[in-house]
Formats: C-alpha cells, structure tokens, sequence
C-alpha cells in the first residue's frame, strides 16, 4: 500500500488557518515560505517536502495527518521500470551482478516501506 | 551548464535556515542522519535489510564499489547507502540524495542499468543543482568563516563539519574564501 499527499485536505487547512490575512503576510508569519508559493500550494500544487514540513509546524500539525492511501497497483502487473522507482548514485558501468543486487535490495526496500505503511494504517 | 546566482545563493541560505529550524548554530555541523530524521526520511543499508536480502546479495553490495547511495522514491521516501564507505562520502552521497528531495527533483530519464534492472536518473543540471545545495547544507558559508575565526585548518574545518577535504575546498571554491593548511593538509592535497 502506498501512500500520497492529500493536496485537498492540505489547502483547506492552510486557507482556514490564514483566515483573513494575506499571502504575503501569512507567508511572513510562516517564514521560510514565499507568498507566491503559499498560493501554488493552497491551490493544489504538491510542495517539495523542506516547504512542507515548515507549513505543517505553521499549521500545528503532524506530517503524516496529510498523507492518504493510494491505490495499490497489485505487483503483478506492475513492469521492472514500475518497481524499480529508484535514483542510484553509481558508476556508469554495473557489471550485471552489482545490478542484479541492487535491484533486489530496491525491491527489498519497497517492501519493508510498504509493510510500514500497513503497519501504520 | 551553470547555475543561476539566485539558486546559489538561496542554497547558502537554506544551508543556514535548516540549522536554525533545527535549533541548531550556522557553523554547527549537520549529520546527513540527523537532516534525514528530521524530514522523516529513512536511510538504510542492506544490512537493514537482512531479514529479506539473500546472504549472497548483502556479500555482493557490500564488495562492490560501484555504488554509493539509492534513492527509493516510495512515500516518503528512503536512501539506501553503502554501509561501509568512509563517514565523509557516507555525508556527501546522503545529503546529495537528501538535496534531490528537498529541491522536490524527479527523475525522469529511465536508464537500463542492467538486464531487468531499470533505474532513473536526474537530469545534469538537476544533478548540478544537488551537488551544490547537498555541499551547502554540510558546509554552510557562516561555519566556513567561523572556522577561520577559530583558527582551524582545513582538515580541522572538514572533521568539525564531517565532510571530506575534497569538499571543504568545494565550499572555499563556492565562496570565494581560504583557509589555512597544515602539514597534514597539505600532504593530502599532494
């Protein structure tokens, strides 16, 4: 099962904690946000997660309340591609069982985040 | 390729502000660990792992030197690091991978790296982009100067911040800044 922001639930609870103030005075009182990205996110742009993080302290709530359960793709239909959604720091030139190996700990890893999110459903 | 005076800049100041986020001084140093706990980001080795990698797999990752860091792109998501690389590349290819998700990257060019093993890469200027902000949140411009200000070599500046020398004379690069060398700088510079 994994798991993705709730963009919906996000904004509402920015616009509600803004009230009346302005972008730029909300985005002030934040700090580390500009108002412009302030509005791209209360109008359902995914921030990046330094952005976040500092909107969930603003608004006194705890990360994970945003994050909801996506629909899970059963394994079996997903391609290697798919699966492996990974970035690697790497040589260029993998010999094959380096490769084989790393792909296995990447699915090994998804795994492990998968069971965690169960776990914590 | 460059990058834009803008980018750097707010890199430098994000490299502080993290810091004071995290009740931390500007020239105090910030563990790859400590950043990724606190963006609720796990970072594993293989050996985490153990309980579902074959002995053979843990063997073969472990004696390659061909990697260093994976990022695993789940929700939130999770870097894998090669757990017996030096404490100063363990910081450096962390917080890169660290910079990545912070600057919210996504790669997107898919690579074959192997028969059934397909991984995605950043594009170069992303790349570019993470190696600088990755160096200015393990050396920030403000510890740089406070080094110097306590009379620290550079070797003595990169064991405080735990990076390597090879990225303190990054950091002095980026700012236009100096610092003294000592006997055993100098012998490694060589």
């Amino acid at each position: 099962m994994t798991t993705e922001l709730d963009m919906n639930r996000l904004a509402a609870a920015l616009k509600a904690k803004r009230g009346g103030l302005g972008l730029r005075e909300a985005a002030q009182q934040i700090g580390h946000i500009s108002a412009s990205t302030l509005s791209r996110v209360e109008n359902g742009q995914v921030p990046d997660m330094d952005t976040f993080l500092v909107l969930c302290d603003w608004l006194g709530m705890p990360p994970a309340e945003f994050f909801v359960r996506a629909e899970e793709v059963p394994a079996s239909k997903m391609s290697t591609p798919q699966i492996i959604e990974a970035h690697l720091r790497a040589d260029q030139d993998l010999d094959e069982s380096t490769a084989a190996a790393i792909a296995e700990m990447v699915r090994a890893a998804y795994g492990l985040a998968r069971r965690q999110n169960e776990a914590e459903s | 390729m460059k990058l834009s005076r803008s980018f750097r800049s707010a890199s430098e100041e994000r490299g502080i502000a993290i810091r004071h986020q995290m009740r931390l001084q500007a020239f105090d140093p910030l563990p790859a660990a400590q950043l990724a706990k606190r963006l609720g980001i796990d970072i594993l080795s293989p050996l985490q792992l153990n309980d579902t990698l074959s002995n053979n797999t843990i063997s073969c990752l472990l004696a390659s030197t061909a990697w260093s860091a994976v990022t695993v792109l789940t929700q939130p998501p999770l870097v894998l690091y090669h757990p017996l690389h030096a404490a100063a590349r363990f910081e450096s290819s962390v917080m890169h991978e660290l910079a990545h998700i912070l600057l919210a990257h996504r790669p997107e060019d898919l690579t074959v790296w192997s028969k059934g093993f397909s991984g995605r890469s950043y594009p170069p200027q992303q790349e570019k982009e993470a190696e600088f902000l990755g160096a200015c949140l393990q050396v920030t411009r403000v510890g740089i100067d406070w080094a110097n200000g306590e009379s620290m070599c550079l070797c003595e500046a990169a064991e405080h911040f735990g990076a390597s020398r090879q990225m303190m004379q990054f950091r002095l690069n980026a700012t236009r800044r100096e610092m003294k060398r000592c006997d055993r700088c100098n012998k490694h510079s060589r």
